[in-house]
């Protein structure tokens, strides 16, 4: 075949940004595997294959006696307790950080629009809330809820309260997050109208914001809902009581057979709050 | 108005569920959900309590600050970040490995009625499938905190227990994700290099990863998120990290120096978080 | 003899689907295909015309290997798909190039990667993944992108293309692919009608210049009988015609036509009228 007399086009280089960009994660990946003693070959030393291999086979067969059984159900609705109760504290704190945290409402924004001239400290007044709140929530959700549990286990004691508290803060700060950003979302020219014929602010978010925000709003906590079951069952680890306790104690325990009905009944509860979150979302949305 | 009456009809509620029936579902369901911590969260708002919850907090304030504390936090918080990417990197990597055995035979075998049908076969294909997905399953089951034991078990003590924990565990999650991405493609472009003559494992590699690598790429950096703070609280269990030297804070009851690893913490997961969150809007900036 | 010449081999084969939204156990099925039979010799130009929903591209997909018949008899190249599997099957399917008419090529992957994508069944696994990394056989893939002339966007990532752009990488695709047979669904479906023709003779010139077979289905029927010296008629899964374009007559389209869904019955009448009045060429 001929071809034209100009050659191909070459293979556009690559751009600066893409190269560092990809050497830098390779970089950073390299180094994290250095740093933290990466070591392959000892996963395949005789010793350590011995003790995963008792680790493991302890597991098998799980302890289905009917005693154990009945000695885990309070433990398995303990968690239960904690991710509701934690989920609902977090909507409790997190909600109205939220609407304090929703750049649309108080910035100079939409919802201003129609407003007589807002001077400029009247701007700054409005905003303080807003960076205020997201300052609050940016610190309650970069703090693992173990931690927070942790810190409430000082003063609420150990068991489930320090749990729930823990789980709610965090989440409090998850759920703020992401419902500020929902109703960031949200069309605002309801809202707008609304206050065209003299609404205020909060009437204009009640009436025209909430209503069209409140299923993803429902959906995401359900979401939430289902993970703080999985969150519980870590907390127990720090005596935050339920299943997660019981695991802890066993593994102390090395009673492994009871370890894996422990993770067993904890996937079984999982695979629930899974079940019933998609389906609650699914009718209600 | 000129006076006339409306009689309006309030509609009648329909009887027995409904609104009222969930509403008062739930409220049951978050009482008996209260009632578990009833005690001690009551006593915080007690006199009492107030007190002791006062001069707890006051232990907090200064934080340490003296510089052979704030080297060895340095030190943990440098390995709570290597244990995270370490932990992400390889999850990554073993997801994508037991991708093509993950996915739908409606995927893999598209464009292939004519391919070998002999019942073992079919058998054999689904049951690899039901088997990987199933391992995803107990992978993503098992907490991170369990598996950070386990492996502290076989190799020791230390961030590569850490590393491995999160790799396993997140593998198992990444996997799913995955999976769940890729098995929205169009079939079509795996169809048609089907049609060419490729092998079912080149028609999925070439044709139907592509299509999804920069989403999957997104979960992956997103995941990176999580993991920050699970690497934070695996020294609990020995398994490196921040978590370590929060054990000890607070076993011996060191306030201030749990304010400083707090603020650590608070550094590293922000810089987590905006890290990842440039690198995705590059992505699809690129894309 | 006789056998070897054949490339396609179609006999009394049908084919049906569950309707969408229907549950197959009930019954609701759609017969795409109902007793086919026909044969196309190797170097062949075939069109085929039909109303949409005559089971044109399931025709072609039966041929191109991607579908199997539910009964009847199929043979390419005089071999049975069914007694063979594996790397033959696939050496079976590589001597057929498709051109779809969604193009169906990789959206996120450059054009020269969509292109190369036709070598594909004659690449080890290893080869396949690294050209991703590192395209082979470049000079091939420009080879054809030059005759298809999209050369100047060889690098340019596929779904940045127009859609005409797209058209021909997936046309490259096939030639880069070197089959013998090449199958082409409406691939002028949303190409303008002046465009319609060229584009209809440069796959005509490159069939004919390797001798390809060359089927292609077709709802522009000016188009089919300008170009093509065979035309088939399918109606409803059945075969109505198979014959050269001066024996079709007026009579014959609208039977083909009728019940058309995007055509009413006077409409038939009138847009056939019209087309046989055009010259039709030898």
């Amino acid at each position: 075949m001929n071809l034209p007399s100009a050659s191909p086009p070459t293979r556009p280089p690559i751009s600066a940004g893409q190269f560092t960009i990809t050497a830098g994660i390779a970089a950073a990946i390299v180094s994290a595997f250095k740093f933290t003693e990466f070591n392959p070959l000892l996963l395949a030393a005789p010793g350590s294959l011995k003790a995963m291999a008792e680790f493991a086979l302890g597991f098998f067969p799980p302890d289905l006696s009917f005693t154990f059984l009945a000695t885990t159900l309070k433990p398995a609705f303990e968690t239960i307790q904690l991710a509701t109760a934690g989920t609902a504290l977090a909507i409790l704190l997190g909600f109205p950080l939220s609407l304090m945290a929703t750049s649309t409402f108080h910035l100079h924004g939409s919802l201003f629009e129609g407003d007589p001239i807002v001077s400029k400290s009247q701007k700054f007044l409005f905003a303080t809330p807003y960076w205020i709140s997201r300052l609050m929530l940016n610190t309650m959700r970069s703090i693992p809820e173990l931690i927070w549990a942790l810190l409430f286990v000082r003063m609420a004691g150990l068991g489930p309260a320090a749990g729930i508290l823990g789980i709610g803060v965090a989440y409090a700060g998850i759920l703020g997050k992401v419902f500020a950003e929902i109703m960031e979302g949200a069309d605002t020219r309801p809202a707008l109208a609304l206050r065209a014929t003299g609404a205020t602010r909060p009437q204009a978010v009640l009436y025209g914001i909430l209503p069209a925000s409140f299923r993803t709003l429902l959906s995401y906590t359900l979401y939430r809902w289902e993970c703080g079951m999985r969150a519980a069952a870590i907390l127990g680890f720090v005596g935050a009581g339920g299943l997660g306790q019981q695991i802890e104690i066993s593994m102390r325990m090395f009673e492994h057979h009871r370890t894996a009905t422990l993770i067993i009944e904890l996937f079984l509860l999982v695979a629930l709050s899974d079940a019933i979150s998609s389906h609650l979302r699914k009718k209600f949305t | 108005m000129t006076g006339t009456e409306f009689n309006v009809r309030i509609p009648p509620r329909s009887i027995a569920w409904g609104k009222w029936g969930w509403l008062a579902a739930l409220a049951v369901l978050l009482v008996w959900s209260y009632s578990v911590g009833e005690g001690e969260i009551l006593s915080l708002f007690t006199r009492e309590g107030f007190i002791q919850f006062k001069s707890y907090i006051k232990n907090f304030w200064p934080p340490t600050t003296d510089g052979a504390f704030l080297s060895i936090v340095g030190h943990a918080a440098l390995e709570t970040l290597a244990i995270s990417i370490g932990g992400t990197a390889i999850a990554a990597a073993l997801a994508m490995g037991l991708l093509y055995f993950a996915s739908s035979e409606d995927l893999i075998g598209a464009g292939g009625e004519w391919d070998a049908t002999a019942p073992y076969q079919k058998m054999l294909r689904r049951g690899i499938f039901i088997s990987s997905r199933a391992l995803l399953n107990m992978l993503r089951t098992i907490p991170e905190i369990v598996w950070a034991i386990f492996f502290v078990f076989a190799v020791g003590l230390g961030p590569f227990a850490g590393t491995l924990a999160l790799g396993i565990h997140n593998a198992g999650v990444l996997g799913k994700l995955y999976a769940e991405t890729i098995e929205n493609i169009p079939r079509g472009p795996v169809e048609a290099l089907r049609a060419s003559g490729s092998s079912r494992f080149t028609a999925f590699s070439y044709g139907a990863i592509p299509q999804a690598s920069s989403q999957l790429i997104a979960y992956s950096l997103y995941r990176w998120e999580v993991n920050i703070r699970a690497a934070a609280i695996l020294g609990f269990v020995g398994a490196g990290g921040i978590g370590q030297q929060i054990h000890i804070s607070i076993s011996l009851f060191l306030e201030s120096r749990l304010a400083t690893l707090t603020i650590a913490i608070l550094i590293l997961v922000n810089a987590v978080d905006l890290l990842s969150g440039y690198l995705r809007r590059r992505l699809e900036a690129r894309f | 003899m006789e056998k070897i010449q054949k490339a396609f081999n179609l006999a009394n084969v049908h084919k049906r689907f569950p309707m969408a939204g229907g549950r197959s156990s009930r019954g609701n099925w759609k017969n795409a295909l109902r007793g086919v039979t026909l044969s196309i010799r190797s170097g062949e130009s075939v069109a085929v015309i039909g109303p949409s929903g005559a089971g044109k591209t399931t025709l072609l997909r039966m041929m191109n290997l991607t579908l199997r018949p539910d009964s009847g008899e199929i043979y390419i190249d005089g071999i049975d798909p069914s007694k063979i599997s594996g790397k033959e099957l696939r050496r079976l399917r590589a001597g057929t190039g498709t051109i779809y008419q969604q193009h169906n090529l990789i959206p996120t992957l450059r054009a020269v990667h969509n292109i190369l994508a036709g070598r594909l069944s004659s690449w080890s696994i290893f080869r396949s993944l690294y050209s991703l990394l590192s395209p082979r056989e470049i000079n091939r893939a420009a080879e054809v992108a030059h005759q298809v002339g999209v050369l100047d966007k060889l690098w340019e990532r596929t779904d940045r293309l127009s859609g005409g752009e797209q058209q021909r990488v997936a046309i490259a695709r096939t030639l880069i692919q070197n089959s013998r047979h090449l199958l082409a669904d409406e691939p002028i479906a949303s190409v303008d009608p002046s465009r319609a023709d060229i584009l209809i003779s440069l796959l005509r010139k490159l069939s004919d210049k390797s001798q390809k077979t060359i089927i292609v289905n077709l709802h522009d029927v000016p188009v089919a009988l300008r170009h093509f010296p065979r035309i088939i008629g399918l109606h409803a899964g059945k075969i109505i015609f198979d014959l050269p374009p001066e024996e079709i007559t007026s009579d014959l389209l609208i039977r083909l036509y009728e019940g058309d869904q995007e055509m009413r019955a006077g409409e038939a009448h009138t847009w056939i009228g019209e087309i046989v009045k055009e010259p039709l060429a030898g």
